[in-house]
């Protein structure tokens, strides 16, 4: 499964798939740190909303232009695991190549693992202002539950 | 293990500044929440409470499972959280220090008061804002490090910043540890870590970090100010960050290993972000080895910082070293596990002590403090929110029997980041500290918002607790005057 693919764009080669789950984040209170539930049709869908969530903490997603790829790809012991890994690798991204990702394709395999292509642009401090420092994606209250038709978990980003 | 969390924890109140958490369900010790009337009221509105009955169930525990009035919910321990294990058959747990390892603040004092900044603060505001590297993506260009020079720094601390140039003569003594952790290993310290560290030395980062100019508002014991070098009126700068991307990534990387390394020593854990290790085991040592790694990367990065802010200093004031005598108190660490040896129960033990948003408060005698501060204690530095106040306080004999030399670190966390950005909208933050004669500088707004006083306890409140409880004793409180923030 496979998370969304802009539409119309994207370099040659690159698989076109429509009208498949982002997921959807939503911000949840928490005292020091930045809290967020996640939610998507399928399990791809949480690590896409996940990657869109840690966007928003870092800076405005609308302004993000994806205009390079980075393929990624990741094992874990547990979903959680794999989860923490996805998000932590993009921070690394972020902090160490000013790298900035707004489109995520995410295929996540018994194992379990990850193989992603992932769209973006370096940061440019007059589109991007980030305004948090994010540590690093936690374990805290993370657990990936079906729910209902879909999968839902909470998760907090240390800052 | 969820359905501890979910129960609602049981707390005693023992005497007006102490509540006891009874050792129950599995807890090895009694939990100890260091608060009055006054902050019980907001025990409960977080999971810090559960945290520091979990942190009781971890083996090996030694006296009580405590927190600090500051508290709030963490990652597995709750911060304000003060742990001590046995070295020989307790844990180590990476959650105990927190991702930000070795954050940490230090206090300066000068020989200017107010008359001398004049009209020259807001110059000096604006000079300190660009001298000094802060927000997200800010470095020196002037401060290029090799891999192998990052390793020195890793493995000496401040002796390679003395051995650059970047100290004053009595700079090392007085920072905790002499801004070295023994043990400290390069080798430990993941590539990634590295990566993430090298352009970062030597930044303030962005959140609660800051530097700050302020003014000795009030003198509480003044024998231990003039020993301090501290009186009324006398300028002063704090400055306060950690050990950056480096150290998150040290914490990262000992909590991937962590579960199993538990799993495989049979450790069963009440929450999993309590992944630990064994003292003495190959992981356990690993983990303390990078952690003392990054530690020393923060004592370095606010050693730059300082000289930063000396230079600042002398070039908008135009004066000279020995016209500014800018000397620095102390430099202490609020997220950090330290082996250190204690008396308990009329024995000494060799511990593991946890300290996360909590400060060390060593007795006066210690060796481990300055000579010239021996006699009254180890200093504490105590920061309240941007709006408001600091204090600079002295440890206890109480507080080494009672907490292994311990108390709080700052004002603890009251409101979300999300909620304080929805208090201040519309407001102008800066603006309304400028009213109340502080000027702000700082990289996002976002971050102003966040920081608002409103999100804080009074340190106040916080001080007043620890005090009482005997933890530590107030010198002298300081009020902001300039804030340079990420």
């Amino acid at each position: 499964m496979i998370g969304k693919h802009r539409p119309g764009g994207g370099p040659a080669g690159v698989r076109e798939v429509p009208n498949v789950d982002r997921g959807r984040y939503e911000r949840t209170e928490h005292t020091a740190d930045e809290a967020f539930r996640l939610s998507a049709g399928d399990l791809s869908g949480i690590f896409v909303a996940g990657a869109r969530a840690l966007l928003e903490v870092l800076t405005d997603p609308q302004k993000v232009e994806p205009r390079e790829n980075r393929s990624i790809a990741l094992a874990a012991d547990d979903n959680e695991s794999l989860l923490v890994a996805w998000l932590n690798e993009l921070i690394y991204l972020f902090e160490t190549q000013a790298m900035l990702f707004s489109e995520f394709e995410v295929n996540i395999r018994p194992g379990p693992n990850l193989e992603a292509v992932v769209r973006g642009e370096p940061r440019d401090p007059a589109r991007h202002p980030v305004e948090a420092v994010v540590k690093a994606a936690t374990f805290q209250d993370l657990a990936i539950r079906r729910a209902g038709d879909g999968w839902e978990t909470k998760i907090v980003f240390d800052v | 293990m969820a359905d501890k969390n979910r129960e609602s924890v049981k707390l005693q109140r023992i005497d007006e500044w102490r509540l006891r958490i009874p050792a129950e369900d599995g807890m090895n010790a009694e939990g100890l929440v260091f608060a009055d009337e006054r902050l019980e009221e907001g025990l409960r509105k977080d999971g810090s409470l559960h945290q520091v009955a979990n942190v009781a169930r971890l083996p090996g525990i030694v006296g009580r499972s405590m927190a600090m009035p500051d508290i709030h919910q963490g990652y597995g321990f709750p911060i304000g959280g003060v742990a001590a294990f046995d070295v020989e058959d307790g844990v180590v747990s990476p959650g105990g220090v927190g991702y930000d390892i070795n954050c940490g603040v230090r206090l300066m004092r000068t020989d200017l008061d107010l008359e001398d900044l004049g009209k020259d603060l807001d110059t000096l505001a604006n000079g300190l804002a660009n001298s000094i590297p802060s927000g997200v993506g800010s470095k020196r260009s002037d401060l290029k490090l090799s891999a192998r020079e990052l390793a020195k720094v890793l493995e000496s601390g401040v002796e390679w910043a003395e051995s650059r140039g970047y100290t004053d003569a009595s700079d090392r003594e007085r920072i905790e540890s002499q801004g070295c952790l023994q043990g400290a290993d390069a080798g430990k310290v993941s590539q990634r870590a590295m990566e993430r560290g090298r352009n970062q030395l030597g930044t303030l980062g962005a959140g609660n970090h800051f530097v700050e100019v302020g003014v000795v508002d009030e003198v509480n014991d003044s024998r231990a100010a003039d020993l301090l070098g501290l009186q009324k009126g006398g300028i002063t700068v704090m400055v306060h960050t950690g050990s950056r991307g480096l150290g998150h990534q040290v914490c990262d990387d000992s909590l991937k290993r962590m579960p199993k390394t538990a799993r495989r020593y049979g450790i069963e854990l009440a929450d999993r972000q309590l992944a630990c290790a064994p003292v003495d085991s190959p992981e356990g040592r690993d983990y303390l080895a990078a952690m003392s790694a990054a530690a020393n990367f923060a004592f370095v990065n606010r050693q730059l910082i300082t000289y930063w802010v000396r230079e600042t200093f002398m070039r908008v004031l135009e004066l000279s070293p020995s016209d500014l005598k800018m000397n620095l108190i102390y430099d202490v660490a609020h997220n950090m596990a330290k082996l250190e040896t204690h008396e308990f129960e009329g024995q000494k033990r060799r511990l593991c002590i946890h300290r996360k948003g909590a400060t060390r408060a060593f007795a006066p005698g210690h060796p481990e403090i300055p000579g010239e501060y021996r006699a009254i204690g180890q200093p504490v530095l105590i920061p309240g929110d941007m709006g408001r106040y600091s204090h600079m306080l002295v440890g206890t004999v109480h507080a080494m029997a009672e907490t292994f030399g311990s108390t709080c670190h700052g004002a603890g966390r009251l409101m979300s980041r999300s909620k304080a950005r929805k208090s201040a909208r519309g407001r102008s933050i800066a603006r309304e500290l400028g009213d109340r004669g502080i000027l702000v500088r700082s990289a996002s707004r976002a971050t102003l918002a966040e920081e608002i006083s409103e999100a804080y306890k009074d340190v106040d409140d916080v001080v007043r607790v620890v005090e009482g409880a005997g933890l530590c004793k107030r010198v002298v409180k300081l009020r902001p005057l300039a804030v340079i923030k990420g």
